[in-house]
């Protein structure tokens, strides 16, 4: 059995956080336990250069704000995936936000975020000033659910920075 | 300066953005106050999705249940109407449940009955106090833990798993992460403090059994009907982890859960017992015993009803009985009217041939019998005559004596039942000492006829004369009334006074003689002295009765 690594997905609503999960894992559950429970549990087997990691991604419904619910979710979380909608400027704002509520939950857990909806470049707001000084901090990835470009990289990058920590 | 402080700057610019923003809003609040009322809706809605939805459930539940209260009491038939179509499905579907837990243990229990296994797990329960149909349950239920999760508690990652061999694979770390995520909105959900965590559900054919500790949950899914005993051991092995995880740094859950919960150890699987089939003849002794008890019961039926019949048929033909009630309770109890001249119920006895108790109770009966028997005793009927009823005629005939008559003839008919009387055959005759008399002076009448000269009798007429006075002397015995006779002797002209004085005494002597041979006392006899008074050969003699 290989080694299970917890990851949340946190962004605000609809920037493709489910979208993202039904690209990168196998589907286990159905999405309306976004909707009853607030939170949908997948996972899926990484494979690294001298490992594998299996990461349990939690898939919590969007919000731009931690309620005492989704408090309870990320509770033990290895690793974080901070989405945004590319489309969508408040929404690094939001995600931003999350994180920093997370922080009182969690110790300095690994991060990663992924601006959304590359196919939707044209439109976009983020700038990539703004992206550019975020990836100082943060790896951030730019990708697409819908044509599934930078998503493994991002998990993957996350999946190896929660399993280097010991 | 941190990553995290970099980041607080990026988030900084807006911030003055975010205050205009504000102001406006509380401008725009103070202007909705007045129209509070059109707005509250719309603000519960928002409470509702903000932080403060708490509190808006803790300032409304009392409101709520007052006005829920109210109308349960004012419009309860809407209420039962609106609850109808649930209430329905819930009910029946908890009592075809609890139906079919029923039957399966009652089969459980019947199978098990005859067979040496269930003999010794009669013995067990009445060792152990518990009662038969636990044990049967105990031994037979058939369980099998498909899937076994021990789930850090926490973040909801998989310490541990077993899976049963032959079952398609599943995302167990998925499923881990969904039953923390489910236990915590559970526990969310239902707010008690300290309590109210998921336990058990039914997910399709299985039963998921969750157990919680500090560290770790453990999640079983089972299928089948897991006896109460498993719940126990699943907290045992939970708290035996903990136990071992107390204080030990280092502890290895995965190797440590793989250790505890051995999975090929009773804990996980169970097999359906072997069931040795049935065997036949416990139902043929049944059966058996069951047709002997029948046809005993059918004939004791037959038998009672048959003894019924005959006792009811004796009595209807006794006259002056009446049967009242009859009934059996162990031996026939009779309640009988009975006339007190009708037969005795010894008879009913003798006639039915057992042993009856009989409560009698006199009446008057109009049957033909005891109304005779009556006539009878009220009329002191005597040997000579009898009597006869039919149809509450009463026919008298044979001889009685006037005095008799006199007495007696006018009570006849006042005899209860007697409707008529009839005397056609019945002959009054004298009394017995108007007989005595007449005979006497009959008697009186007669004489011993002697011839001429001599004192010489010829036996015939003086036996004649001896048994006539032998009837007298009988009569007056059985009226005990006293007759003495004055006996004389005649003599005829002829001849010397001196040989007629002594033929005279001679005649006398005979006769006298003769009445002694006819049972006569002596002392009941007197001579009269010489004073002849016919001129006759003859003896005579005058009874007189005292
Ligand atoms: N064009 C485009 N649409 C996307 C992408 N990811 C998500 N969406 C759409 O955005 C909407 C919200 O997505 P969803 O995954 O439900 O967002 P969530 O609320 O964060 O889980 C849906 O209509 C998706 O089809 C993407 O990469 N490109
Ligand atoms: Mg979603």
């Amino acid at each position: 059995m290989s080694e299970a690594r917890k990851i949340c997905l946190l962004g605000d609503f609809a920037v493709g956080k489910s979208s993202l999960v039904a690209r990168f894992v196998r589907n286990t559950f159905s999405d309306k336990y976004l909707t009853t429970v607030g939170v949908k549990v997948d996972s899926k087997e990484v494979r690294l250069t001298d490992r594998a990691v299996k990461l349990v991604v939690w898939d919590l419904a969007g919000k731009a704000e931690l309620d005492s619910l989704n408090k309870t979710y990320i509770r033990g979380a290895h690793g974080l995936m901070l989405v945004v909608d590319g489309t969508r400027e408040a929404s690094l704002r939001a995600a931003l936000y999350l994180w920093m509520q997370s922080q009182k939950q969690l110790a300095q857990v690994p991060v990663v975020l992924m601006i959304n909806k590359l196919d939707m470049i044209d439109r976009w707001e983020v700038s990539s000033a703004d992206i550019a000084r975020l990836s100082e901090s943060v790896p951030t990835f730019r990708t697409s659910a819908l044509s599934g470009e930078g998503v493994e990289a991002a998990f993957t990058t996350l999946a190896q920075r929660v399993t280097e920590r010991p | 300066m941190t990553k995290y402080q970099q980041l607080r700057e990026l988030l900084l610019g807006d911030e003055r953005r975010a205050l205009q923003r504000q102001q406006a809003q509380i401008d725009a609040l103070s202007d909705a106050h007045a129209d509070l009322a059109q707005q509250l809706p719309a603000l519960i809605e928002a409470a509702e999705q903000g932080p403060a939805k708490p509190a808006l459930h803790q300032a409304l539940s009392p409101v709520v249940a007052a006005a829920l209260d109210d109308s349960v009491r004012r419009a309860p038939q809407r209420i039962v109407d609106a609850l109808f179509p649930i209430i329905g499905p819930a009910i029946r579907k908890a009592i075809a449940e609890a139906l079919r837990g029923f039957v399966l243990d009652i089969n459980r229990a019947m199978e098990m009955s005859f067979t040496p296994r269930g003999l010794r797990w009669r013995l067990e329960s009445w060792r152990s106090g518990v009662p038969f149909a636990q044990v049967v349950l105990k031994h037979t239920l058939s369980y099998r833990i498909d899937h076994l999760f021990l789930i850090e508690r926490e973040a909801g990652i998989l310490l541990y798993r077993y899976s049963a061999p032959e079952l398609p694979d599943l995302d167990a770390d998925a499923i881990a992460g969904m039953l923390t995520a489910i236990g915590d909105f559970v526990r969310d959900s239902v707010q008690a403090p300290g309590g109210g965590s998921l336990a058990s559900a039914t997910v399709g054919e299985h039963l998921l059994l969750v157990r919680e500790g500090p560290q770790a949950t453990l999640a079983a899914f089972v299928r089948g009907v897991p006896p109460a005993a498993l719940h126990e051991r699943l907290s045992q092995k939970l708290e035996d982890l903990h136990r071992g995880a107390a204080g030990v740094p280092g502890f290895d859950w995965p190797i440590e859960a793989a250790r505890a919960l051995d999975v090929t150890a009773a804990l996980v699987v169970r097999g359906e017992e072997q069931r040795a089939p049935m065997p036949k003849w416990p139902w043929i002794v049944l059966a058996l015993f069951l047709a002997i008890g029948f046809s005993w019961l059918i004939w004791q039926r037959i038998e009672q009803g048959r003894e019924r019949a005959q006792l009811q048929s004796i009595v209807a033909a006794e006259p002056g009985w009446r049967l009242i009630a009859l009934d059996r309770n162990g031996v026939w109890q009779l309640q009988l009217l009975r006339d007190p001249d009708a037969r005795s119920v010894a008879h009913l006895e003798k006639q039915f041939g057992g042993p009856v108790e009989v409560d009698e109770i006199a009446f008057l009966s109009l049957d033909d019998m005891p109304i005779a028997r009556r006539a009878e005793r009220t009329l002191a009927i005597p040997a000579t005559a009898s009597v006869r009823v039919e149809r509450g005629v009463l026919a008298l005939s044979g001889e009685v004596d006037s005095a008799w008559a006199e007495r007696y003839l006018p009570l006849a008919s006042a005899i209860a039942g007697v409707r008529d009387v009839d005397t056609r055959a019945l002959r009054i005759g004298p009394t017995a000492r108007e007989r005595l008399q007449a005979l006497a002076e009959e008697l009186n009448r007669r004489a011993l006829v002697f011839p001429r000269g001599s004192a010489d009798v010829d036996a015939d007429q003086r036996s004649a004369l001896v048994a006539e006075v032998r009837r007298l002397v009988e009569l007056a015995q059985s009226l005990d009334v006293r007759i003495a006779a004055t006996v004389t002797g005649h003599s005829d002209e002829g001849g010397s006074e001196r040989r007629n004085r002594l033929l005279r005494a001679e005649r006398a002597q005979i006769l006298h003689d003769s009445l002694r041979a006819a049972g006569v006392g002596a002392d009941q006899i007197v001579i009269a002295v010489d004073n002849p008074q016919a001129l006759a050969p003859k003896a005579t003699m005058h009874w007189e009765i005292r």
